[in-house]
């Protein structure tokens, strides 16, 4: 997560217009390769801070916002890199939503949250609503080693296992010692 | 409009079936709906760029879709630009669309389904809704007819959980279950395969012993509580998602919902679609709990077709070829107009919201009738499995990269 610094709003929302001009999602003139994504001889107007095929992949690997700070920013303060694809003919910006929507990444979590659904009247179905029912039998105890029937449990972390040896495996390497 | 493209787009979460109307009715192109990072390539793929890939080993992936959901623009974007430009190749701006929606989505998810669609990529016309599959169109095969392809999947369902989990414990020569699977090499070009009986092994294969995990992964259909943090009477449960009934139990709930007296006609029609259902034992499984849940006197009947992943798709290549399609779609004119609205009120949706007197009585009789859980009875909407198709049970996008052959 970002550091709590209280900063203007003024000065968030001319960073955050900054970034999203600073993004080209734009589609590039045509003569693309298939190794991978390269960059091409744009004019500097239309370049986009995207760098390099790594960087594509890079991007994608930060999913877990590890690297990116949940609002779209690096820890450097620079906007998060997109993927950009080669495809597309015209060399044209998009438009502020549709950049909004490539470069702030919300989680599902969050857009439950923003969609209201939860607010609808009662009788309205919606996706929290519709949930299977719950069970109708205690859970099967499995053995958390090798999948057999459980019939005993670990004294200590309460995981099921189903013989001495898989006791052995589970003591050695997963026996998380929650519970006396 | 009738001149120009449709183009047909079952999105979905693992895989996107593509095509245009009038070209790919019968087979639609199929491609993975994730940006895949290879490792050992090197390199990263786009969709359908996966095909090209020669190392399949570490493989990092990443999907628009979370939970169903679309969720990840930037990845959906640069998926679709390349569906569009290289697989399709046609100019988006002259087009009209089809595409499916999940059950439920968000209304602030659709708002921005409408904005790529018309402000990115230009669409004239576009009509986005949930899988709506005919019941007219389903192609019922007699059980004997399904083509049954081992080909490389090892998942199946089990028909008796305890029997199977109990034959896995016998000494692998004598095991019925187990099997190897035998890793691809790369280098020598090899793909990967079940292990014949008895097949030798050079000294680099590697094998990964498939047992009880077999059908234990699937089982998790029928039996969510499998998994999750183990429950005690001391501890609460950590992963609350799973304190959930099976799939049967879902289905007999969701028809209970339903007025008494159309439960029946439910009971006898349950279709199964999507890419999951084509387990091997689904189908029989499924049956026989539903069998055991419905009324004494209900005839039930479960229905499979050759390619459950493509019903959806088949039923999407069906509607936009009704005369009457072209009223359901939203021009780009009446969004440039009207914005998200438009799309609002014409496009069938779980919200109640104010609909034109002339859009409201028109609907392909599918039964859509209530929302909800009403939309699992629905004649034509899938509960899980057929046995036609087994599929390695993984579901991810390599289902698709077979299907380029």
């Amino acid at each position: 997560m970002p550091p709590a610094r209280r900063q203007h709003p003024e000065v968030i929302a001319k960073r955050t217009k900054r970034h999203l001009d600073e993004l080209e999602v734009r589609r590039p003139s045509a003569s693309w390769t298939l190794q991978g994504l390269h960059l091409r001889d744009a004019p500097p107007s239309q370049r986009s801070n995207y760098s390099e095929p790594a960087g594509a992949g890079a991007g994608g690997d930060e999913e877990d916002d590890h690297g990116v700070a949940p609002g779209g920013r690096t820890a450097k303060g620079r906007a998060r890199q997109t993927i950009i694809s080669d495809k597309g003919k015209k060399p044209k910006k998009s438009t502020m939503n549709v950049r909004t929507a490539v470069l702030y990444k919300k989680t599902l979590a969050v857009l439950i949250e923003d969609s209201g659904i939860e607010h609808l009247p009662p009788g309205v179905p919606t996706y929290l609503r519709a949930v299977a029912p719950p069970p109708r039998e205690p859970p099967r105890m499995l053995c958390s080693v090798c999948g057999f029937w459980g019939k005993y449990k670990c004294r200590r972390c309460a995981m099921p296992y189903c013989d001495l040896s898989c006791e052995g495996v589970h003591n050695e390497t997963r026996c998380e010692r929650r519970v006396m | 409009m009738s001149s120009s493209n449709t183009v047909l787009l079952d999105n979905g979460a693992s895989t996107i079936k593509a095509g245009i109307l009038g070209g790919h009715d019968d087979q639609p192109l199929i491609i993975p709906n994730a940006v895949v990072r290879s490792k050992g390539d090197n390199s990263t793929y786009i969709g359908y760029e996966l095909a090209k890939c020669r190392d399949f080993t570490s493989l990092r992936f990443r999907l628009p879709f979370e939970k169903g959901f679309l969720v990840d623009w930037d990845a959906q974007k640069a998926v679709w630009d390349g569906l569009f430009n290289d697989v399709l190749r046609i100019n988006t701006s002259e087009a009209s669309l089809l595409i499916t929606e999940p059950y439920f989505n968000l209304p602030n998810i659709q708002d921005i389904y409408d904005q790529f669609i018309f402000e990115e990529y230009e669409f004239k016309a576009y009509h986005r809704c949930t899988q709506i599959v005919s019941f007219r169109q389903w192609n019922m095969m007699d059980e004997t007819h399904i083509i049954n392809e081992v080909k490389e999947a090892c998942c199946f369902v089990s028909e008796d959980f305890k029997r199977d989990l109990e034959a896995c414990r016998v000494q692998p020569t004598k095991n019925r279950i187990a099997q190897e699977y035998i890793f691809p090499d790369y280098a020598g070009n090899r793909p990967g395969r079940i292990r014949r009986p008895g097949e030798p092994l050079d000294e680099a294969e590697q094998t990964l012993t498939m047992n009880n995990e077999r059908f234990a992964v699937p089982e998790i259909l029928f039996h969510p509580t499998d998994i999750g943090e183990y429950q005690s009477p001391d501890m609460p449960r950590t992963a609350p998602g799973l304190d959930q009934a099976g799939i049967s139990a879902t289905v007999a709930a969701s028809i209970s919902l339903l007025p008494q007296d159309l439960q029946g006609l439910f009971w006898a029609n349950i279709a199964l679609i999507g890419g999951t259902t084509a387990l091997p034992g689904l189908r029989a499984r499924l049956t026989s709990e539903l069998r055991s849940l419905a009324p004494i006197d209900c005839e039930v009947a479960v229905y499979a077709s050759e390619r459950p992943d493509l019903e959806a798709y088949y039923a999407a290549a069906a509607f936009a070829a009704r005369p009457e399609f072209s009223q359901s779609m939203v021009t780009r004119e009446e969004y440039q107009e009207m914005g998200s609205s438009a799309c609002r009120r014409k496009f069938r949706d779980w919200k109640p919201t104010e609909k034109e007197p002339a859009a409201r009585g028109r609907e392909t009789a599918k039964g859509r009738g209530q929302k909800g859980r009403g939309q699992q009875e629905d004649e034509e909407d899938a509960s899980p499995p057929q046995p036609k198709k087994p599929t390695r049970g993984r579901g991810r996008g390599r289902g698709s990269a077979r299907r380029q052959a």
